[in-house]
């Protein structure tokens, strides 16, 4: 579903990442970890053709993404750290307009349905996102994943900031949708949440992928071991 | 695609709270300048009506005196206030309405409206045109600005684009977004415009240049619309790209037309008042004075006539030589007249063909040209009148020397008299102001000039750097 083939991009002189090679099949999350400026965000950004590799490629669901930038795009479910959404518009209108964009096109009932899916109050979904907390707005990113029904998810540090409670629930949906068939793949600082919810971890280090093990491997003090271990590196 | 990005648009905006105060702020001033506007033009009218009536009354009624008294006595001619004035008043508040009319002499306008006014008056006048100029340029600069860069900053637009959606089609959007914003907030403008227009019943020449008018306006707007998407589309900090629309705004509105205007006075100088007057004064004196007789000139045409006629004596000619000398020194002292005023309307053409010669650099003062042409309210308008007011004063001095040559035959040329039988029937002045064609190509070329920056700004929104660096989101890291 993903794949990424010798990517390299190098901003200035400063190499952000370097000859990243990695796949993410159906069903499978994927955690990427690493410090700042390991080059997590940058392989998300290449994969959404937010940016364009020096050289490689990466593929979505067989698609070129620098080819087909827009085609690609359709797949994929993207979410960052701080989903983005209209202050002005409630949580609903925010659902429809960007599933809109996707070209689907939903009832109230199936959206409202949608939300209470992923995990939002039904009384909230009226209300302005601007009024939301962070874990409400990425509910809806994932109400987002789940309307559009898209295989790919790309998710750059979903859980940062979440209080314990919220980060688990959506640990848990991200795993039933992993269960439905998704390649998930998730930047994270988070090392307890990547064992618990990813079947693969690659860990990141001045732009390179040093490690990648599955997670059913390793138990969560050797996870911390290894990763501290290329951290000092 | 395009109906859902446009729907959403204008839901933003619409429920953008800073819109809403500055739509109302913008609505009162507008308002504000139309009904004040209103009110001064029935004040005008209404005393347009009565100055008419009475200088008329003055004329007919200036008792028994010798018709070439009555042509120094003059009168007055009244331009006709139109209601357009309401939105665009021109070069009308410098020029004045009104031309006094005399023998031997081409008068200027007199009596303008800044002439009554507090001097501080001459620094701007709440009108819709200083609102369309100014006002409405720096309104869609924040608010295009606003929404694309806030957009950027705060990731929906990267929300949009991880939709599939590609980053054309988003500017496209954003462009069609602001300008049906844009018309929106203009459209009542429009209304109360319409509403005020009706109050006189205005002809369909009116509604016409009406029409002009606020066609001319809206594609003004449009330029800053397609600036203001593509600076904040190019720049990727909010306050760098408004601080190059402000810059961009402050240059064209304010900068150029001044500077324009000082750099044409200087490679067209105008002569003032007092050169004028004389270079005229000594054409005058070189030529034929129908007052004088000992003029070399007015004695060799005497002499002329009499020989024609086998007399020796004025007094034997079958008609008053006065009347006669004084109709050619007439005829002699408009052609200087023609020519000196043609020398300075040439200087003024030159003066504007450098300032639309310049609105390459500044869509502004090809907007004002084209809103005052519209309007009906630019020079080449007052020239219509001034025309049309020397042609009256031309007949009706030559009418009166006609009088004096045909009634004071004989030695009779200061003492004969008309009376309020003969000066009733004196011509009345007529006019109408042209219809919108008579501007013909200058409203043409106006137009297309004005078309031309609308396009040529709309062109670099589609540039593919600038669709990459929108399709980066703008915060790559």
């Amino acid at each position: 579903m993903l794949e990424a083939n010798s990517l390299t991009k190098i901003y200035s002189g400063f190499t952000a990442l370097s000859d990243l090679s990695l796949q993410v099949n159906e069903g499978e999350i994927y955690c990427l970890l690493g410090a700042n400026g390991a080059g997590k965000s940058t392989t998300i950004n290449l994969f959404l053709n937010f940016i364009e590799a020096d050289s490689g490629t990466a593929y979505v669901n067989g698609l070129n993404v620098s080819e087909k930038p827009v085609e690609s795009k359709k797949h994929i479910t993207y979410i960052p750290e701080n989903l983005s959404l209209y202050k002005n518009l409630s949580g609903l209108e925010n659902l429809a307009f960007f599933c809109g964009l996707s070209g689907m096109k939903l009832d109230d009932a199936a959206l409202r349905e949608t939300l209470t899916a992923a995990g939002l109050q039904p009384d909230a979904a009226d209300k302005k996102a601007g009024q939301y907390s962070k874990g409400m707005r990425q509910k809806v990113g994932i109400a987002l994943a789940m309307a559009r029904n898209t295989k790919v998810l790309l998710l750059d540090e979903p859980t940062s900031g979440l209080d314990p409670a919220a980060s688990n629930e959506f640990a848990e949906l991200l795993r039933k949708m992993r269960d439905q068939g998704a390649a998930v793949l998730m930047a994270t600082h988070d090392l307890f949440r990547a064992k618990e919810t990813g079947n693969k971890i690659g860990i990141m280090s001045n732009g390179k992928l040093v490690e990648e093990q599955p997670t059913s491997s390793l138990t969560h003090q050797q996870l911390e071991r290894l990763y501290l271990s290329h951290l000092a590196n | 695609m395009m109906q859902l990005l446009l729907k959403n648009e204008l839901r933003l905006y619409l429920r953008d709270g800073v819109l809403k105060a500055v739509f109302i702020t913008m609505g009162i001033l507008f308002i504000v300048s139309v009904v004040t506007g209103y009110h001064n033009f029935e004040m005008q009218q209404s005393q347009h009506a009565e100055a008419t009536e009475l200088s008329r009354l003055q004329w007919e009624q200036q008792g028994d005196k010798n018709p070439h008294s009555a042509a120094h006595y003059g009168t007055y001619a009244f331009r006709p206030v139109s209601v357009l004035t309401v939105f665009e008043p021109g070069i009308q508040p410098f020029t004045g309405v009104s031309l006094f009319l005399e023998a031997h002499t081409q008068n200027t306008a007199r009596y303008s409206e800044l002439e009554d006014r507090n001097p501080l008056a001459r620094f701007g006048e709440l009108s819709p045109t200083f609102i369309f100029l100014y006002l409405f340029p720096l309104l869609i600069i924040i608010l295009g600005c606003r929404n694309l860069t806030s957009e950027r900053e705060n990731g929906t637009f990267r929300m949009m684009l991880a939709q599939g959606v590609s980053a054309g089609r988003l500017l496209r959007a954003k462009t069609a977004g602001l300008w049906l914003v844009t018309a929106l907030l203009y459209l009542p403008f429009i209304v109360i415009g319409l509403i005020a227009l009706l109050f006189t019943s205005p002809g369909s020449d009116t509604f016409f240049r009406f029409a002009v008018f606020t066609l001319s306006w809206f594609l003004y707007f449009g330029v800053f619309i397609h600036l203001s998407i593509f600076i904040s589309a190019r720049l990727r900090s909010s306050s760098v790209a408004f601080l190059s629309l402000l810059g961009f705004w402050m240059l064209s509105t304010l900068l150029m037309p001044r500077l324009i205007s000082n750099i044409s006075a200087e490679w067209h100088p105008v002569p003032n008042a007092a050169e004028f007057s004389i270079a005229i004064r000594e054409d005058l004196e070189r030529g034929i004075d129908g007052h004088n007789p000992y003029n070399v000139h007015t004695a060799a045409i005497r002499d002329s006539v009499l020989a024609a006629h086998g007399v020796e004596s004025p007094d034997e000619l079958p008609f008053n030589l006065g009347g006669y000398m004084l109709q050619i020194g007439e005829e002699y002292e408009k052609m200087v007249y023609d020519y000196h005023l043609a020398r300075i309307a040439g200087l003024h053409d030159k003066q504007i063909g450098v300032y639309l010669a310049t609105s390459v650099f500044s869509p502004s003062t090809l907007a004002r040209q084209l809103s005052m042409k519209a309007a009906g309210t630019d020079l080449q308008a007052d020239r219509d009148f001034y025309h049309a007011a020397e042609a009256y004063r031309l007949e009706l001095v030559r009418e009166l020397n006609e009088h004096l040559k045909v009634h004071a035959v004989g030695d009779q040329n200061f003492g004969f008299t008309a009376g309020y039988d003969f000066y009733k029937t004196n011509p009345t002045f007529q006019y109408d102001s042209p219809p919108l064609h008579f501007s013909g190509s200058g409203m043409a070329s106006l137009l297309a000039l004005q078309l031309i920056w609308l396009i040529g700004s709309f062109l670099p929104i589609n540039l593919s750097s600038v669709y990459r660096n929108m399709q980066q989101g703008g915060t790559a890291s």
